[in-house]
């Protein structure tokens, strides 16, 4: 016996016009960074004059964020071994110690260093 | 004591506008960063690319960097429309803080959408829910609870970096504490101390509410 069969097939929703506009985009994007580029180089003169400047700072950057990284890894071992300690002292000057400075902003700190106690 | 009592008004004033700033510009950067996080995880690159491109400069660069561009640079570019009005230490400062915790909070957006397992979305969508009564009914609540803790911690954080606004004066505790601490340069760690016990009184409530609702949710998973 032969049976005819209607077979409904659930087709998953085309979007053929996904990678079109995506692709559109990458282009606009490509075009804005190539513009980007450009508008630097229209002002190259003023990046001549204080790109060494600026990489000069950006080493400054990078060498005090180095050793302070280092300085704050080796402080925070102190501190965490203190906050750890048997003596009840030592754990409670470890615990004011964190609390005082995690919630107080950076640069209060700052200031309190330099002008403050410098 | 006498310098205390003289400059606790002004202190408090401080102090109550940085409770301002964060007050007006975490509901924003929270909308923000909803609507980056949904942007962010559309298939349409028109939508996704803007918001990956903003999280990552926002994220990359200095909040500081960020403040003066948009105080001075977007000051400058409102100034040759005669805007310049509508470029002041509050505006700038709200949207600087605005801006930069959308990028943060996006992140967390994202993470707690994520971290709703995806069988749950599939048996929405197979239950006849639409995307959209998934997102608002399945997704949403289970993914709220795990984001209030992140959420809370960058208030605190927002409530010290905008200790930074002070660079374009923008009266808050930190600008007051400069303004004493130069006129009145001969005794200046008791101001430092007022500030820093007002930052405390600020900052330390809200971190054991959170860290106590912390507690809470890790009991309740």
């Amino acid at each position: 016996m032969q049976q005819t069969q209607t077979i409904t097939r659930v087709e998953p929703r085309t979007r053929n016009w996904l990678p079109v506009i995506n692709a559109l985009y990458y282009v606009l994007l490509a075009a804005a960074l190539v513009g980007f580029g450009y508008y630097l180089y229209s002002n190259l003169s003023l990046i001549t004059l204080y790109l060494p400047f600026l990489l000069q700072g950006a080493g400054v950057t990078v060498g005090i964020s180095v050793v302070s990284m280092v300085l704050a890894v080796i402080f925070g071992l102190i501190g965490a071994l203190a906050r750890l300690s048997r003596f009840a002292p030592i754990r409670a000057i470890a615990i004011v110690y964190v609390e005082v400075v995690r919630g107080t902003p950076i640069l209060v700190q700052l200031l309190l260093w330099y002008f403050g106690i410098g | 004591m006498s310098l205390i009592q003289q400059v606790l008004p002004f202190f408090l004033i401080g102090a109550r506008n940085t409770l301002i700033y964060c007050f007006v510009s975490f509901p924003l950067a929270l909308l923000l960063g909803l609507l980056l996080a949904v942007m962010r995880s559309s298939r349409i690159a028109w939508f996704s690319s803007p918001a990956k491109i903003f999280i990552e400069v926002i994220r990359g660069t200095p909040i500081i960097a960020q403040i003066f561009l948009i105080y001075y640079g977007v000051g400058a570019v409102l100034a040759i429309y005669n805007l310049s009005t509508f470029d002041n230490s509050w505006t700038a400062g709200i949207a600087v803080l605005a801006l930069n915790y959308a990028a943060y909070e996006a992140e967390v957006f994202r993470a707690g959408f994520l971290s709703v397992e995806h069988g749950q979305t599939e048996a929405a969508l197979s239950l006849g829910m639409t995307s959209g009564q998934n997102f608002f009914r399945i997704v949403l609540p289970q993914a709220i609870p795990l984001m209030i803790p992140p959420f809370v911690n960058d208030f605190i954080y927002m409530l010290k970096d905008s200790a930074v606004l002070s660079v374009i004066a923008a009266t808050e505790l930190t600008t007051v504490l400069q303004f004493f601490v130069f006129r009145n340069s001969s005794n200046t760690l008791p101001l430092y101390a007022l500030a820093i016990v007002l930052y405390l009184l600020m900052a330390l409530p809200i971190s054991y509410v959170a860290r106590w609702y912390e507690r809470r949710l890790r009991a309740a998973l």
